[in-house]
């Protein structure tokens, strides 16, 4: 390599290091103004791992960390309601981030439309309590809920929401529990920069991207839809078995009416196997209901799955990431509203207001 | 693939170490394997059909150049046009004439039975047919002779940055390159980076957040007001142009770094005074190709001022067919050949003397309303046919001007996000425009270049669309 080339790499080289550095400065400057998008701040949590830090407003950032979404209110108990009124009948509802609605605002996401369907038919005003938190399995669920029942706060009804997409959320590992050094650096970063937590999670975005892109086996799970088959539901079943037991046993000790719904809104192998497992164990208990939200309710009704698939994520995803659109929302609300009705439980019996 | 993705760049990057590590020739069957590749990774059918398409006019060119009976080359000239034409009608034209055919028998009470061909339309089959027919149509016209050697003229029909979505090239152009020995230039390679890094900030900053507030309001068009419609128009018109040109330039910054130079395909078009103007501007390897090898070859101006008009309306209508099958481009290319001919009309009659502000306004609102029909794109499905109900959208996008022009709050969010998005291309594109350079940022100065280049950085990483929709091109 001649000279000039050295001086012209050596150039470049400097250059790069500059718009690197200026980029950073920027990015610190733009994200302390107040127009900033919050991000989604969390506590640690000795048996979940982690919850969301009560009392804030943050913005999520879907397909890819690439989209802003509009802001998202966390209440004083970490989950997304305002502050919960325990005078007025509660539903309350578990599962994972397709519970929460990233991607639509408050007023949109299927908890808040069951409480306004259900305060129309009962001229009561239950509260249907948004209990999901991202990344929550059955594991996370079960702990939630006894948390619930250990503070005296009893609900009328515990609606969980059972996907075969929440099969990999397993109670968190002892390691990922420890305060490691790595941890307390990131901590750090939070505590003083703006910009750097933004940039961190957009970079371990890729990340995942680029593995995804340099991977040769095409038959890694997400790309071959194994886990729309029965299979990957019986391997959920069998991993997460005891939690659904236990939400079931608590439910059942508190006199409190539990309903596992199944989602599986274009009918796959899986979730049909799901759902007969959980009518299986438990159908025959007093306290426990088990229903299954699949494709005839969402109107998909090609016989072919691809179709159907393909059908689900055009109309009821939002599009650049596949998390639930309002469209979705609106349907499960609808559904689980009619179901309820069609059940007649104590939650359509609500004391009037005095 | 997508441009606009990590596989995109690791084949890149991939393609580029194997490539520069070998000699000449093996570079070329490098590029072949690359771009077979590439290809196969939309669907690997489809090659099949690039196969076809560079062995027919491969054999054609050889044959038509070495006969001199005029009788066998002209066989030989519509045999592979015959092919080419073929395989594009069939692939992309069949269903919509069945459809419309269907949907006449049955209004006319002949209910026929109607023929279900699945058939998908193959990626990059408008842009690699109508480059083989530029092969064989120039050497039938003595402009060009036949390639000796079938690789390269492989090459030339699949090399991956141009195949899905242009520019379509010459083989003038690139022949010689193909064959001739390319020598490694840093400032080239430096180019070809800043291309690529501009045609990602295009297409993932502005024209992928842009589409998120036009498909809102084209969704809504029976209710916005028409300052929205407006607003929403002018945002489709800047996502369709960076869209485009950002793959354009994504192709040809890839393209240099492996020393080749593609032509240019933009040239600012809504800078046009005159429909003449903007097509020089947009799209200047369709429009060029449509004049050399449709227009000129329906007579031109060579046959009198009604045969000029005709010949102009014919070469655009096909124009607007050959980006869909769909009657709203159809309805697109007789607009824009409405209005060419009208511009011929009144400039050769009258000599109006307009600023080039005012003339330049006047044609952007052309510009916009042809951009209405091109993006009114609305099918139902009736009675198991596929209607094409985008005239009803037209209509509602145009019943906009009966909703009043209150400039209501959703117009001055829709404002701000527009000007955010197109604010920095305006900007680039003003300095690229005084200096008469595209490469005008890698030229200045550090203290200048630097703030420019972390800007870009920042936005693309704060608002940059990941999971954005595909080229909007690659569908044609």
């Amino acid at each position: 390599m001649d000279n000039n080339t050295l001086h012209y790499l050596e150039r470049k080289a400097v250059l790069i290091l500059l718009i690197g550095l200026v980029f950073l400065i920027l990015g610190e400057i733009i994200f302390r103004l107040p127009s900033a998008p919050q991000l989604l701040k969390y506590v640690s949590d000795k048996e979940l791992g982690y919850r969301y830090a009560p009392n804030q407003i943050y913005s999520s950032f879907l397909g890819n960390y690439s989209v802003e979404t509009s802001p998202i209110t966390i209440g004083g108990h970490g989950f997304r309601n305002g502050p919960i009124d325990w005078n007025r009948p509660i539903i309350l509802v578990l599962g994972s981030s397709e519970v929460v609605g990233p991607g639509l605002r408050d007023e949109e996401i299927w908890t808040a439309r069951l409480t306004t369907l259900l305060s129309d038919e009962t001229h009561s005003t239950p509260l249907v309590v948004n209990a999901g938190v991202g990344g929550y399995g059955p594991y996370h669920s079960s702990v939630v809920l006894q948390r619930f029942f250990e503070e005296n706060q009893k609900p009328l009804l515990v609606i969980i929401r059972v996907s075969i997409g929440d099969r990999l959320f397993f109670p968190p590992k002892p390691y990922e529990l420890r305060t490691t050094k790595l941890r307390k650096f990131k901590t750090f970063i939070y505590r003083y920069s703006a910009f750097l937590p933004f940039l961190y999670k957009k970079i371990t975005a890729q990340i995942y991207s680029i593995k995804n892109a340099i991977s040769l086996n095409r038959n890694n799970k997400v790309l071959s839809y194994e886990y729309e088959k029965a299979e990957a539901a019986e391997t959920m079943w069998k991993d997460h078995k005891a939690y659904w037991n236990k939400i079931a046993i608590l439910c059942e000790k508190n006199s409190v009416f539990a309903l596992f719904y199944i989602s599986d809104p274009y009918g796959t192998p899986g979730g049909k196997r799901l759902f007969e497992k959980f009518k299986s164990h438990f159908g025959n208990r007093p306290f426990v209901s088990v229903f299954i939200i699949n494709e005839k309710y969402f109107g998909i009704l090609d016989k072919n799955l691809s179709s159907r698939r393909n059908e689900f994520k055009e109309r009821f995803t939002l599009g650049y990431d596949p998390h639930a659109n309002c469209l979705q929302h609106k349907v499960v609300a609808d559904t689980l509203f009619s179901y309820l009705s069609l059940i007649n439980t104590r939650p359509l019996n609500f004391p009037n207001d005095e | 693939m997508q441009f606009n993705s990590w596989s995109y760049i690791i084949f890149l990057i991939t393609v580029l170490i194997i490539y520069y590590y070998f000699n000449r020739k093996k570079q070329n069957v490098i590029l072949l394997i690359a771009s077979y590749f590439f290809y196969c990774s939309w669907d690997w059918r489809f090659s099949i059909l690039i196969i076809i398409s560079t062995v027919v006019d491969y054999v054609c060119g050889k044959k038509i150049h070495s006969s001199e009976n005029q009788t066998i080359r002209r066989r030989f000239l519509f045999f592979s046009i015959f092919v080419n034409l073929g395989i594009l009608c069939l692939f992309k034209y069949f269903n919509f004439f069945i459809d419309n055919l269907y949907l006449l028998l049955n209004g006319i009470g002949l209910n026929a039975d109607r023929l279900q061909l699945h058939i998908l339309l193959p990626v990059g089959i408008s842009f690699y047919t109508f480059q083989t027919l530029s092969y064989s149509i120039d050497i039938y016209r003595n402009k060009i002779e036949p390639s000796n050697s079938f690789l390269d003229f492989a090459l030339f029909v699949a090399f991956f940055p141009q195949l899905v979505a242009g520019p379509i090239e010459r083989a003038q152009n690139m022949l010689p390159q193909i064959s001739a020995g390319r020598i490694f230039k840093l400032d080239e390679f430096e180019r070809g980076i800043w291309l690529i890094y501009w045609g990602l900030f295009k297409k993932v900053f502005i024209a992928d957040n842009l589409a998120f507030l036009v498909d809102s309001s084209f969704a809504n068009s029976a209710q916005i007001s028409f300052p929205v419609a407006y607003l929403s128009l002018v945002a489709f018109a800047f996502q369709i142009y960076c869209d485009f040109s950002a793959y354009i330039d994504i192709a040809r910054g890839s393209a240099k770094l492996f020393g080749f130079r593609l032509m240019t395909n933009f040239n600012i078009p809504y800078l046009a005074k005159n429909p003449r103007d903007f097509w020089k501007r947009w799209n200047i390897s369709l429009s060029s190709w449509l004049r050399d090898y449709l227009y000129i070859s329906l007579g031109g101006n060579r046959k009198g001022k009604l045969v000029t008009y005709r010949n102009l309306f014919i070469t655009m209508v096909l124009g607007g067919l050959w980006h869909g099958a769909a009657w709203n481009y159809v309805l697109w290319g007789v607009y824009q050949g409405s209005i060419l001919m009208a511009y011929r009309f009144i400039s050769e009659r009258y000599m109006i003397k307009v600023g080039k502000l005012i003339s330049t306004f006047i044609m952007s609102q052309f510009t916009l309303f042809g951009w209405l029909l091109f993006r009114c794109t609305r099918n139902e499905i009736v009675n198991g046919l596929s209607v094409d109900r985008s005239f009803h959208q037209i209509a509602e996008y145009l019943g906009s001007i009966l909703r009043g022009a209150h400039f209501s709050p959703e117009f001055w969010s829709l404002f701000q996000d527009v000007l955010l998005f197109t604010g920095p291309l305006i900007f680039i594109q003003v300095l690229q425009h005084l200096a008469k350079s595209k490469y005008v940022i890698i030229r200045m100065p550090s203290y200048m270049s630097v703030p420019v280049y972390s800007i870009i950085m920042f936005l693309l990483v704060r608002y940059g669309v990941q999971q954005g929709d595909a080229f909007i091109y690659f569908q044609f």
